[in-house]
């Protein structure tokens, strides 16, 4: 027993006296050309390859027994280089990476690439560069980040055109969209066919499908983190593009050079300020009063490095959509203005080389409005989400085994859920329908540590609650119509209230020097929710709060996978599988009768939801010769009692087999030649089957919900990029995209016509068509930056 | 929301590239099932058609749906009495068809009697005491309808508002059950019109109603126009049903009465859908109980499935089968444009 006891003893002071050697190299790693941040770059050490990521604000810590290292940088889009230190106190390092032609002093390039695919312990996240979205073929020549991203294993459409992201089988409002920490509600221009991030203004993007860590919560299905660039901190900056859609255009620089830097981008679709003249002059009377939606985007950061201890951000960015319509007669016209506006204040704060905080302050609001006159009544529609949300967290290195998160967020939400105002001309009528208001909090904590050479592991925990409070009045109806009962509630009293715990778990085994095995397993809460009733997301479509009647959702996901780099890291591959399943899943009924008092809620059918699913990914990085291929083997099902008698149905975005293959190929350093071509099994819909007539009206019975598949979607896509200057930072390039480049029809939706009059004694004949949207379309666009 | 529905307009720019090809689909056929359409209005006997569903993508031939000699009965909780089918076809020369009477059945010679019979007295027989409406005839040109017919055994059920009628159907083996209430009467105040400011030869109507300070909400009305030369009219696109909950909270209410669609008629664009000098409009006003709501409004709201829209199934009142069995207590007012 005293052995034992002295045993302990000595090692512990062996621990200790170990200890006493270490020390901290810290720091932030940069972009050389304009001193933006690079986040998620990995710093090690180059024998033991022990190291650490970058956090958001490209913040390093890095605990070592001292020593002389090789400590070793790299960044996706920069070349990796390496710095020799010795490491006798705790010191601090800044870094700056250049990208492909820069050469940087002081430090030396290093030929070997990273094996970030193998190494990391997250599964399912996807990091893509705003250069690979430029360069890559895209509709009317409009760079499209969400586009992008569903060209990518598990990230699915859900039709032509359309920018919901869906996630491994999950709906598009189970997505946490984040743009610098703020949360985006509505990601799409246009009903949805281009997407509201303005490439020239976002620096990185990324997309975590499986295994979130703790620090993010909210949404079931996926996080898509996109941060906005800082402003060159070096010189001044101008970049933009024109393409046939939209011209963007981007101003950054130092407002005090290294201290305090700025970035304003705006983006401007005329293609509606064009057309709209040239298709009312034409003969077609229905043209005549036609007007084509345009939209607008503005983004803005101020970026203030106090000192080397504090930092300020300041963005902003607003976007909206403008949308209208005139009848012919002029008896009837509506308009719907919607857009997204965010703001978000950042400190952060350096307390030591192992202590690191960030606090954050968002506002952020999404509103659509549908104001429609019918002679002389008229209707005003409004639906908005409105956040003020305080973040804090804190990233703490302890020492060289751990990297811990611990934080809190807590968001004020105030819904307006499609509320009606219906003016007759004498009087003004408003619906029932009042502003519904929430109160979310979190807080997490999360280590990221190794066990061992090969074990590495992220876990985790999140407590959540959610409370939908007052001050509102929530009327209750009888069948009838007539009001039942009314619940008043004061602000601060709730409706309801709901507690969450979610733990994440990620783990990492390195069998072998290039292959590895990860597996993550995640539980959330999802508290806001939005329904659709179509396959695209409509911008009037309303977030709803958790209620005393719909319960929060709750997703659960099991993901494992291996990885393997090949040929030096030069070839990453993966095969991923998963499985999730969701409780509180919800849909419109299948009989909707409403009047302008019917909360949404009282609309809604509640169920459950599973997916599963394998996905391949091959990916060549470097060379002239570069690209990926991903395949996803899924099926997406979902049961409610009252649809479909209880039977088990496909989702809407239940896709059985998704292929992407993205080439791209540079024969010379002036040209680059892109092709991108997907194939995807048709989308699930519900047709009519059986037809059945009332007096002479004909009406349609529907099959069973989303019994019905529409043919493939395949597309193959084709791009040049022709660099005109590429020098010192200038950069002018012609882009000429082929969308659809044979030709493909492919289904939008389906319809039938009849033919034969019953009336008349005719048989009737009932024909079923198919829209497509998209023929081949060849655009040009010239991007450029000096 | 049904006003949404027209969204897609927005789409024109989308619309400009689009193209359309016909498809084949592969599909069978959902179970068959009894389709009721069949109504009772205060003061009048019931009226019930009878027909089967059927597969969408053949051909389909409108009579060939309906079910004959099958067993129909309304119960009004004090009494039952059984309809009896009468089928009745639009001849252009009936004489001749009499003349060649070998090939109708007995129920289309029923009815090519009663429509010889009647056709002076449509009004009077047809519409006030079958429960037929002219346009049901002119619209059809064959039409089997089971009728209460006192000649064929008791004497009809007459609607009254407030009563509960029960209808049942039984063919062969299969059978359906629908339930109905004639709703109490909600009256409107007036018609007025306004001319045209462009054109004075034409005008807008429009109906007020005034709410009562105490009325308890579950009314619904259906409503629509015609004038002297048309048959009625129900304006499909903000939809022909409302319930009182739409305009709860108010006092009094100004609601546009539209008129069909004329176009080309040496008429201003924004006179399309008003009335023109020396029209007579005559409003049809329905009170309609729930279930007759929620089926028309669900009909009349299906916009197939679209990306834009799920398809609405239409909710129906009929146990085991599809349509309707509607109670009403209708309305009429009428003014005139000089």
């Amino acid at each position: 027993m005293n052995k034992l006891f002295l045993m302990t003893i000595m090692s512990l002071s062996f621990i200790s006296i170990f200890s006493q050697n270490k020390y901290t190299i810290s720091g932030y790693v940069r972009s050389a050309s304009d001193g933006e941040d690079l986040y998620g770059a990995n710093v090690y050490e180059a024998e033991s390859l022990k190291g650490v990521n970058t956090n958001f604000y490209g913040f390093y810590s890095l605990t070592l027994v001292e020593g002389t290292y090789i400590i070793k940088y790299s960044s996706l889009g920069y070349q990796e280089v390496e710095k020799k230190v010795v490491l006798d106190a705790n010191k601090s390092i800044n870094i700056e990476l250049g990208s492909k032609n820069q050469v940087i002093r002081e430090v030396v390039v290093t030929k070997k690439k990273a094996d970030h695919n193998v190494e990391q312990v997250q599964t399912g996240t996807i990091e893509i560069e705003t250069k690979t979205v430029k360069e890559l073929p895209s509709l009317m020549g409009e760079p499209d980040i969400i586009k992008t991203l569903q060209l990518l294993p598990g990230v699915q459409a859900s039709g032509e055109g359309n920018n919901g992201l869906y996630v491994r089988g999950s709906g598009a409002d189970q997505n946490l969209v984040l743009l610098d920490n703020a949360t985006v509600y509505n990601t799409g221009h246009l009903l949805g066919f281009f997407s509201v991030f303005n490439s020239d203004a976002v620096k990185g993007i990324k997309l975590i499908k499986g295994g979130i860590p703790a620090q993010y919560g909210g949404r079931l299905s996926s996080v898509l983190d996109v941060k906005m660039k800082e402003g060159n901190m070096n010189k001044f900056k101008l970049s933009g593009g024109i393409g046939i859609l939209a011209a963007r255009l981007t101003a950054e620089g130092p407002i005090l050079k290294d201290k305090i830097s700025f970035i304003v981008s705006g983006r401007l679709s005329y293609a509606g300020l064009i057309a709209t003249p040239i298709i009312r002059s034409s003969n077609d009377p229905r043209f005549k009063n036609a007007s084509i939606p345009w939209f607008y985007d503005i983004n803005a950061k101020l970026n203030w490095k106090i000192n080397d201890k504090d930092r300020i951000f300041i963005s902003a960015y607003n976007g909206k959509d403008y949308m209208q319509f005139l009848s012919k007669s002029g008896n009837f016209e509506f308009k719907m203005p919607y857009g997204n506006t965010t703001a978000t204040f950042r400190w952060n704060h350096l307390f030591n080389s192992k202590l690191f905080m960030n606090t954050t302050f968002v506002y952020n609001k999404y509103k659509a409005n549908f104001n429609a006159r019918f002679k002389t009544l008229s209707y005003l529609y409004e639906s908005a989400i409105e956040n003020y949300a305080l973040k804090g967290n804190f990233d703490y290195y302890p020492n060289d085994k751990h990297d811990v998160k611990i934080g809190y967020d807590y968001t004020f939400h105030k819904f307006t859920p499609g509320i009606y105002s219906f003016d007759t001309g004498d009087n003004i009528i408003e619906s029932d329908i009042k502003n519904k208001y929430g109160h979310e909090m979190g807080i997490y904590i999360q280590d990221e540590t190794e066990i061992g050479s090969r074990i590495k592991i992220n876990y985790g925990i999140r407590g959540t609650m959610f409370a939908n409070t007052g001050p509102a009045d929530r009327t209750y109806y009888k069948p009838t119509g007539e009001t039942d009962s009314v619940i008043t509630k004061n602000a601060f009293e709730s409706f309801a209230t709901y507690f969450g715990a979610e733990p994440r778990v990620n783990v990492r085994v390195k069998i072998v020097k290039d292959l590895s095995f990860k597996t993550g397993f995640n539980l959330i809460n999802q508290y806001i929710h939005l329904v659709s009733q179509s396959t695209s997301t409509m911008p009037t479509e309303i977030w709803v709060p958790s209620s005393a009647k719909v319960k929060p959702e709750i997703g659960m996901q099991v993901t494992a996978g291996f990885f393997k780099n090949w040929l030096d890291n030069s070839l990453e591959t993966s095969i991923e599988f998963y499985y999730k399943k969701q409780w509180n899943q919800i849909e419109y009924g299948d009989f909707v009768v409403s009047d302008n008092n019917t909360e949404a809620e009282d609309k809604f059918t509640f169920g459950t939801g599973q997916s599963y699913g394998a996905e391949f990914f091959i990916k060549k990085k470097f060379g002239k010769f570069n690209g990926w291929v991903g395949y996803t083997l899924s099926n997406t099902t979902r049961t409610f009692d009252d649809l479909d008698g209880g039977k088990t149905f496909p989702a809407k975005y239940d896709k059985t087999h998704d292929l992407s293959i993205v080439l791209m190929y540079k024969p010379h350093k002036k040209w680059k030649l892109n092709a991108t071509f997907i194939y995807g099994t048709g989308q699930a819909t519900t047709l009519p089957i059986n037809y059945y007539f009332t007096g002479t009206d004909f009406h349609y019975q529907y099959g069973d919900r989303n019994s019905y598949r529409m043919p493939a979607y395949h597309r193959l896509d084709l791009g040049v990029n022709f660099v005109i200057i590429d020098i010192d930072d200038k950069y002018s390039a012609i882009n000429l995209s082929v969308y659809n480049a044979y030709n493909r029809q492919n289904p939008y939706f389906l319809f039938n016509e009849t033919e034969g009059d019953p009336q008349k004694g005719e048989p009737v004949v009932v024909k079923a068509y198919q829209t497509s949207l998209f023929p081949i379309l060849p655009t040009i666009s010239w991007n450029f930056k000096y | 929301m049904r006003i949404l529905k027209l969204i897609p307009i927005l789409l024109i720019g989308a619309y400009l590239f689009s193209c359309q090809k016909e498809i084949d689909i592969d599909a069978s056929s959902l179970p068959q099932k009894i389709v009721i359409d069949g109504k009772i209005e205060s003061g009048k006997p019931p009226y019930v058609i009878l027909r089967n569903s059927g597969f969408l993508y053949d051909t389909i031939d409108l009579e060939k749906t309906y079910i004959h000699n099958a067993v129909v009965e309304v119960f009004d909780g004090t009494e039952k009495i059984q309809l009896t089918e009468i089928c009745y076809k639009l001849y252009n020369n009936i004489d001749s068809l009499l003349e060649n009477n070998d090939t109708l059945s007995q129920q289309e010679l029923i009815g090519i009697l009663f429509t010889l019979e009647t056709q002076d007295q449509m009004d009077s027989i047809y519409i006030n005491y079958y429960g037929l409406e002219p346009d049901d005839l002119e619209n059809s040109q064959f039409l089997c309808v089971y009728l209460g017919i006192p000649t064929m055994g008791s004497a009809p059920i007459l609607g009254e508002e407030g009563k509960t009628y029960t209808l049942t159907v039984k063919d062969g083996e299969r059978s359906v059950k629908a339930v109905t209430t004639i709703p109490e009467h909600f009256e409107i105040d007036s018609l007025t019109y306004k001319k045209n400011p462009e054109d004075n030869n034409f005008a807008e109507v429009f109906i007020h109603l005034t709410f009562p300070p105490n009325l308890i909400l579950g009314h619904y009305i259906q409503y629509g126009s015609k004038t002297q030369n048309s048959q009625f009219y129900y304006d499909m696109r903000t939809g022909s049903v409302y319930s009182d909950a739409t305009f709860e909270g108010s006092n009094s209410l100004k609601l546009p009465l539209e008129g069909r669609k004329y176009a080309n008629e040496g008429r201003p664009e924004s006179a399309e859908r008003q009335f023109a000098k020396g029209d007579t409009v005559t409003l049809i006003w329905k009170n309609i109980d729930r279930a007759t709501y929620e089926y028309i409004y669900t009909s009349e709201n299906d916009g197939g499935a679209s990306p834009f829209s799920s398809p609405t199934r239409i909710i129906s009142n009929v146990e085991g089968g599809l349509g309707i069995w509607g109670g009403y207590n209708i309305n009429y007012k009428s003014i005139y444009i000089p």
